[in-house]
């Protein structure tokens, strides 16, 4: 059955509390989720006052100021701290985002920030991405071809048809909509959830590409593509403003056409 | 212990090649209760009103049978499609999911040609 409650070793407890340094006069409140593999304890979150007139202006800087100057155990993934790699993709303020691109001025009240939902967590704010790079995978998502390339130049492709690629080329593949799909959720193992869809649908749509029937039959079942009951929640957490719900969608027209 | 690959768990069996079928047919009902609802909606308030014979005589007629069974129909066909989907979506031990789908489309199977029975025996004055 789908799992509505977590199992007792999940339950999360109240940690340890770090107050802000004397003469902190823009304070504020984070509460973070922290789970350590080695400890054998349950989850906790660890509450964090910090001084914002000595922090950047993101969560990133928060959680990095956090593992700089109070607890260096706090683990979580970053790189490019500008919404390019998609590294620092976690549920903050209850949404799924990037904490390198979400302001933590435009958090009311404390910041809440916890690891994707419904992943395995790896370490504090780590989940563990092995079977969204799988599906990634799975969708093969390169050009390919029957017709050899000119042998003087690569495949052409016109201004309107590489029209056709924006607002899915942009794809990130942060796991933020995936992670935030209750499809997804009870179902991991057999749909594909929206970040594989939107970028098999970015080949789908590439007119240089020469596979679109062997892609189109992959996708054709009941639960690689049909578990989405078009909620819309990718398209709402997507921190690159993309719409991987619009991308499924029409791979259903294109795989209702062919029949009729 | 689980050895076997995330890329091997995510291929799978591959694909069924039924995912269109099911999902052209949930919304072509869907279309059709669009209609068929407003009908027995609007019908069902000018029936409440009347009389037993008035309302019989309704069901009887060769509009309001043609329309009631059409609507038991699609409704019917419709509703064991979703039920399918929640199933589908939550029940994930494969020997309840089947026990349980076999149940809902048999239920709406028995249940439509209950309905048609009846409509059919009244309209044919039986």
């Amino acid at each position: 059955m789908a799992e509505f409650r977590l199992p007792p070793n999940s339950v999360v407890r109240t940690g340890k509390h770090y107050p802000a340094k004397d003469g902190a006069t823009r304070s504020k409140r984070f509460q973070i989720y922290r789970w350590d593999p080695d400890s054998g304890e349950n989850p906790r979150t660890d509450t964090f006052d910090l001084d914002l007139d000595h922090c950047g202006p993101m969560v990133l800087d928060a959680l990095i100021k956090v593992k700089d100057e109070v607890d260096s155990s706090l683990t979580f993934r970053r790189s490019c701290r500008e919404g390019v790699c998609g590294s620092c993709a976690m549920n903050i303020d209850g949404t799924n985002t990037l904490a390198c691109t979400k302001a933590i001025e435009d958090v009311e009240g404390d910041v809440r920030i916890y690891p994707l939902p419904h992943s395995a967590v790896v370490k504090d704010l780590v989940p563990d991405l092995n079977q969204f790079y799988a599906q990634y995978a799975a969708i093969q998502p390169w050009i390919k071809t029957q017709t050899p390339p000119p042998p003087d130049r690569e495949h052409l492709q016109s201004p309107e048809d590489r029209k056709k690629l924006d607002g899915l080329y942009e794809c990130i593949l942060c796991a933020c909509c995936s992670t935030s799909c209750p499809s997804y959720w009870w179902n991991p193992e057999r749909y594909l959830g929206p970040a594989a869809l939107l970028q098999s649908y970015r080949w789908i749509v590439d007119s240089r590409d020469e596979d679109t029937g062997e892609r189109l039959d992959f996708l054709d079942d009941a639960f690689r593509l049909y578990r989405c009951h078009t909620i819309l929640n990718c398209t709402r957490t997507c921190p690159k403003s993309l719409n991987p719900g619009k991308a499924i969608s029409e791979i259903r027209k294109l795989l209702l056409n062919r029949t009729i | 212990m689980n050895l076997r690959t995330p890329l091997s768990i995510i291929r799978g069996r591959g694909t069924a090649h039924n995912g269109v079928h099911h999902w052209f047919s949930l919304r072509l009902s869907a279309i059709a209760l669009i209609p068929l609802s407003i009908w027995l909606m609007v019908s069902l308030i000018c029936v409440s009103t009347a009389d037993h014979a008035t309302a019989v005589a309704w069901l009887a007629s060769p509009t309001g049978a043609l329309f009631a069974v059409l609507f038991i129909i699609a409704a019917t066909f419709h509703g064991q499609m979703g039920l399918q989907e929640v199933v589908v979506d939550y029940v994930h031990n494969e020997s309840c999911k089947l026990g349980a789908l076999i149940l809902i489309k048999l239920s709406a199977f028995a249940l439509a040609t209950l309905c048609i029975l009846v409509i059919v025996r009244m309209s044919l004055g039986a």
